[in-house]
């Protein structure tokens, strides 16, 4: 065999909904596999036996999937292969193949064609076909920049061509101030490396920071609705529907099932999400339902925290507070009809800044400045310069880790040329955002930005 | 009588490696000079080294070459550079007493066996069947030889330039070559014209030195030549070379006659390189500056002309001289040999394989600023790559081809080849990948048993190389496993956790310790030389970085291991993008690393030749 590194890819096409491929191939496959899915009764999997089971990103889980391990030789790429068949939402496979990339095996994406040349190569395909095999390669390349420029919005590309750009400069001051060590700008051009390292590291977070936003107006919004029984919570959602979407009763533990509803608050897409309400004492299929519950309380990205605003906080309101996952909280003082005797000082164990906003899901009114409030408590990019695509957001942590060790290396005095390294491998992290093509011309930047000479 | 093995073209930097290489390994050896006096001649500054050109010598040394020792024999000052800023870009410079540097040479070269030196032009390259048989000196004579390496610096076709003045000369009022241009045309060999310059030379005698800043050698000389004992520096009083400045005035008369200047006229059409501008290139350019710096060099022990650096110039004399005297110190020179411009024939490196062979024409090797390098170094380093290649050649022997990973000379030699380059090429650790691993302190360790192996470099040179590997080795054994006590561990490093226990290669990787630190807790450390325990705190500061390189290396290895037959035809291969199939068949890559390189061939190419080649490999297999 003639590659050693494992590689992976979405191997369906990148339609939304119905059922996605992503495939990994080569000796780490497996490895792969271990680290990022688990089934529920742990243990590894029988090769070439579909299993059920969740791809989690450490404890988090990411999707519910079928897995199966198709061991060497007698498979499409004559290497180890794993498949993961997962659900066919964009925000999910992105998920999935950054989580792949960053796992410590160095797997990396596969290029165009990678799948099929390999099984060409390890004689799967054969000789006759190496003519199909270079045409599929030219035509997938051509097609995957197309897309890749897609992925990246005007804006977004241009401000990271600007940080690529800005990056070559900084790595040509460093090197122009080895190469050229007793020129008299050396000092100024060996500061100004750093000073601009530096300025591409803040702006490389600044840009992380507006990922969870970007990738919500991409994806929309994901609210979760929880409280203790009883408080309103599919009244609630019944109000933001307009019409009668979940059952409503006096009885506690009346919801039991998920129940979800697609709102659009302001041009922005939200899903609320209607949970079974947590107490203590629940049993039988109660209980089950609120188990469900936390998964998807979990995978929220917002929270409305429903209580009962004319009655006193119970043990329950307690038991929601201290589950509620780290993401922005708004508190729904429901029953206002009723009166409120509650206040945000018998919130203190929220800590975060929750917002407090009154309602009456029965008659509808204050539902829509909740909604409003769940809104601003969001990141939601202002300018639209957003990163949404979970590999970009990927190599652009690299890039900052890698910024944060050059300038470490520098602000150490004596390791210039460690810093240029790693700065160059942080270019190349946003060579993989850009893709190909970017030439970077450090030793034309030398010349042209520093007056060197004998 | 005329009969040859092989024949240099030349006896400048290169050409003296070239035909040291090759008479070395065996070959008789004719090498041609225009002018005797002029073997080794330093037309230029009186220096040898610098940034990443100090690594090239060294490998030069390292490969069995002449360079280093010659430095090492006729130096007035070292200097080690860039000390401050990490060992991978360490790099030694060193001044040197120019006729001595020429005169030491050229008794090497006399007293090498197998090697014939010859004041004449070379005037005609034979070839017969695409194969090179001898050349014709300007007097007539024919001289047979089945390898030529020609070496002609910036002497084919050239002319001087100041001001006004135009000299169909060489450097400094030398002869130039005026015939072998037109046979390297009729050859199919295309020609294009580079530029360089220098800067003028005062008479010391007229310089006020107490206006410049003095600046100094290194009290502890670190030599050039692996071979050369550092204890043979003892009591060398170094030469002293001095810093100044141009200022407003200068630079006033410098614009004032722009309109004279060559450049700016029209008169020079060579391209020039960006990294070696004349000082009016630099007033213009950069026309904020209110000061350039300069050096005063001394040129030898034997003259009191000295060197004046970052002054190169084409301006007319007077305006020459009339800029000098407004710098602080120099009110008084007198100039004894102006500055000039210099125009000269080159051909394009990408017609050359890695082995710096020509591609169509067997036996025709080409070395130094012909190939479009500038700089001493980077000449004498292809000059022996392309000497020893002619050798290998007529033993029937393959090339010795060093990669970007394993040397600056395979960078180097890459990028002539590969990329091809647009101006004279000048060295630079930042056109090296992998320069954690290039360093000047292992240029023995990674190159001498190859130039052994190829015959160049003596069991001397190679048992000296593994003396070195082996107490290397020892010593990484030795700090990998031992440990200081934990009393002395928190003296090094108060207040510090967890250092007890640890390995002295653990606290060695800590920015703040150092051998020298250390030294006195581990009485052991002192059984090694202090060039062995400095490359071992290099290899161990950047442990972590120099293994993520190898594993690059190792990568990049297997690309450059698929070789791609040098007569393929891409014009007709399936996928690959217009622009990629022009540039493949221009450049004719030697493999699949290489190919990589060419600008304007993608990821996606490559893949496509690397089926392509599967296909190949296959056919092949099957046929036998
Ligand atoms: N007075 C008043 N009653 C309300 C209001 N909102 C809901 N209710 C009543 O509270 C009771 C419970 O409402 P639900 O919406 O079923 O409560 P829930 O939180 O979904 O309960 P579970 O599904 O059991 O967890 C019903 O009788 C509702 O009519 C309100 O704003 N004012
Ligand atoms: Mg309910």
């Amino acid at each position: 065999m003639i590659e050693q590194d494992t590689i992976f890819a979405l191997s369906t096409s990148e339609t939304p909904g119905g059922i996605a491929v992503v495939r990994i191939s080569g000796p780490q496959a497996r490895q792969a596999m271990a680290l990022c899915f688990h089934r529920p009764k742990g243990g590894d999997c029988v090769p070439r036996m579909l299993t059920y089971g969740h791809v989690m990103d450490g404890e988090t889980p990411i999707d519910e999937c079928m897995a199966v391990f198709l061991p060497a030789p007698h498979t499409y790429t004559r290497e180890d292969i794993v498949e993961l068949q997962c659900h066919g939402a964009p925000a999910v496979i992105e998920q999935i193949l950054a989580l792949l990339g960053r796992l410590p095996l160095g797997l990396r994406p596969a290029a165009p064609g990678e799948f099929t040349r390999r099984a060409y190569e390890n004689g799967r395909i054969d000789l006759a076909r190496a003519e199909a095999v270079m045409d599929l390669i030219a035509a997938q390349s051509r097609a995957g920049a197309r897309r890749s420029l897609q992925q990246l919005s005007g804006s977004l590309s241009a401000s990271i061509l600007s940080l690529h750009d800005t990056l070559v400069e900084a790595i040509a001051a460093v090197d122009a101030g080895i190469d050229f060590p007793e020129d008299d700008w050396e000092q100024e051009a060996n500061q100004r490396g750093f000073m601009l390292m530096q300025s591409v590291r803040e702006k490389i977070a600044e840009l992380l920071g507006s990922y969870s936003g970007g990738r919500l107006v991409q994806n929309g919004v994901r609210c979760a609705i929880v409280g203790r029984p009883n408080v309103g919570k599919s009244s609630f959602l019944n109000a933001a529907a307009g019409f009668e979407r979940a059952l409503v009763s006096e009885q506690a533990g009346t919801t039991r099932d998920m129940i979800e509803l697609a709102l659009s608050v302001n041009g922005m897409a939200i899903t609320l999400m209607d949970t079974a309400g947590v107490r203590s004492d629940a049993s039988g299929l109660e209980r089950l339902g609120m188990d469900l519950n936390v998964k998807h309380i979990q995978a929220a990205d917002v929270v409305i925290f429903v209580a009962d605003g004319s009655a006193p906080l119970t043990e329950d309101d307690r038991l929601v507070a201290q589950s509620l996952p780290d993401v922005p909280v708004v508190v729904a003082l429901n029953k206002a009809d009723l009166g409120c005797v509650l206040s945000e000082d018998d919130f203190s164990m929220l800590g975060g800044t929750p917002v407090f906003v009154p309602c009456c899901a029965r008659s509808g009114e204050g539902v829509s400045a909740v909604l409003e409030a769940v809104l601003e408590a969001l990141p939601l990019p202002s300018d639209g310069v957003g990163i949404t695509n979970a590999r970009h957001a990927d190599a652009l942590e690299r890039a900052l880790a890698l910024l944060d060790r050059a300038t470490n290396a520098y602000a150490a005095g004596e390791f210039a040329d460690m810093a240029a390294m790693y700065a160059r491998d942080a270019l190349a992290c946003l060579d993989e955002i850009l893709g190909y093509g970017v030439e970077e011309s450090v030793v034309d930047r030398i010349f042209s930005a520093f007056c060197v000479g004998k | 009588m005329n009969n040859f093995d092989v024949i240099v073209i030349g006896a400048g930097h290169a050409g003296c490696e070239a035909a040291l290489a090759c008479a070395r390994t065996g070959q008789k050896t004719l090498c041609f000079a225009l002018h005797m006096d002029s073997v080794a001649f330093l037309a230029c500054n009186p220096a040898v080294g610098g940034t990443s050109k100090g690594h090239l010598v060294r490998e030069v040394d390292a490969l069995g070459g002449e360079m280093g020792r010659a430095t090492d024999q006729t130096l007035l000052q070292s200097h080690m550079l860039n000390l401050r800023k990490g060992p991978a870009v360490h790099s030694l410079r060193a001044q040197v007493d120019k006729q001595a540097y020429a005169g030491y040479m050229r008794r090497v070269l006399e007293t090498q066996e197998n090697l014939t030196l010859l004041q004449a032009e070379a005037a005609e390259i034979l070839t017969e069947n695409g194969r090179v048989c001898g050349v014709v000196s300007a007097y007539g004579q024919t001289y047979r030889a089945r390898a030529v390496v020609v070496c002609t610096g910036v002497y084919l076709r050239s002319r001087t330039i100041t001001g006004e003045y135009i000299a169909q000369t060489g450097p400094s009022g030398l002869l130039n070559s005026r015939f072998l241009a037109d046979s390297l045309t009729d050859l199919g060999i295309t020609l294009r014209r580079f530029k360089t310059g220098t800067p003028p030379r005062l008479d010391g005698k007229t310089v006020d030195y107490s206006q410049f800043e003095p600046q100094h050698g290194d009290e502890k000389i670190v030599p050039f030549s692996f071979m050369t004992d550092p204890a043979s520096f003892d009591g060398l009083q170094q030469a002293v070379c001095y810093l100044g400045y141009t200022n407003e005035a200068t630079h006033e008369i410098l614009r004032a006659n722009l309109d004279r200047s060559p450049m700016f006229s029209g008169v020079i059409d060579g391209t020039g390189a960006r990294y070696c501008p004349s000082i009016e290139d630099k007033v213009v350019r950069f026309a904020d500056k209110p000061r350039h710096q300069l050096f005063i060099e001394p040129e030898g022990n034997y003259t009191d002309e000295v060197y004046v650096q970052g002054f190169s110039t084409s301006m007319p004399f007077d305006v020459q001289e009339r800029a000098l005297h407004t710098i602080k110190g120099l009110e008084n020179a007198r100039i004894v040999r102006a500055g000039y411009a210099i125009e000269y024939d080159c051909i394009d490196g990408r017609c050359l394989s890695l082995s710096l062979m020509h591609q169509d024409i067997a036996g025709l090797f080409f070395a130094g600023q012909i190939v479009g390098s500038s700089g001493y170094e980077e000449a004498a380093a292809q000059g022996l790559l392309a000497g020893l290649n002619a050798s290998l050649y007529l033993r029937n022997q393959p090339p010795l081809v060093l990669s970007r990973m394993q040397a600056y000379l395979g960078v180097l030699v890459d990028d002539l080849v590969t990329k091809g380059t647009p101006e004279p090429y000048r060295m630079m650790t930042a056109r090296a990948e992998y320069r954690l691993l290039l360093r000047q302190d292992n240029a023995d360790l990674r190159l001498t048993a190859l130039a052994h192996q190829a015959g160049l470099a003596d069991d001397v040179r190679m048992r000296r190389t593994e003396q070195r590997a082996a107490q290397l080795e020892a010593l990484t054994a030795f700090i990998d496993s031992a440990r200081l006590t934990s009393e002395q561990a928190q003296a090094l490093l108060p207040g510090v956790e967890n250092v007890a226990g640890q390995t002295l290669a653990r606290l060695l990787a800590r920015p703040e310790i150092t051998l020298t630190m250390l030294k006195p807790l581990a009485p052991e450390l002192a059984e090694y030389p202090s060039d062995v325990l400095s490359l071992l705190e290099t290899e161990v500061k950047y442990r972590g970085y120099i293994e993520r390189q190898q594993r690059d290396v190792e990568r990049q290895k297997k690309a450059e291991s698929r070789v791609l037959p040098p007569n393929l035809d891409y014009a007709s291969m399936h996928g690959l993008r217009t622009e990629a199939r022009q540039k493949l068949a221009a450049v004719r890559p030697e493999n699949l690393g290489q190919a990589a390189r060419i600008s304007g061939v993608s990821p996606a190419d490559i893949d496509v030749l690397s089926v392509f080649l599967t296909q190949l490999e296959r056919r092949q297999a099957l046929e036998n």
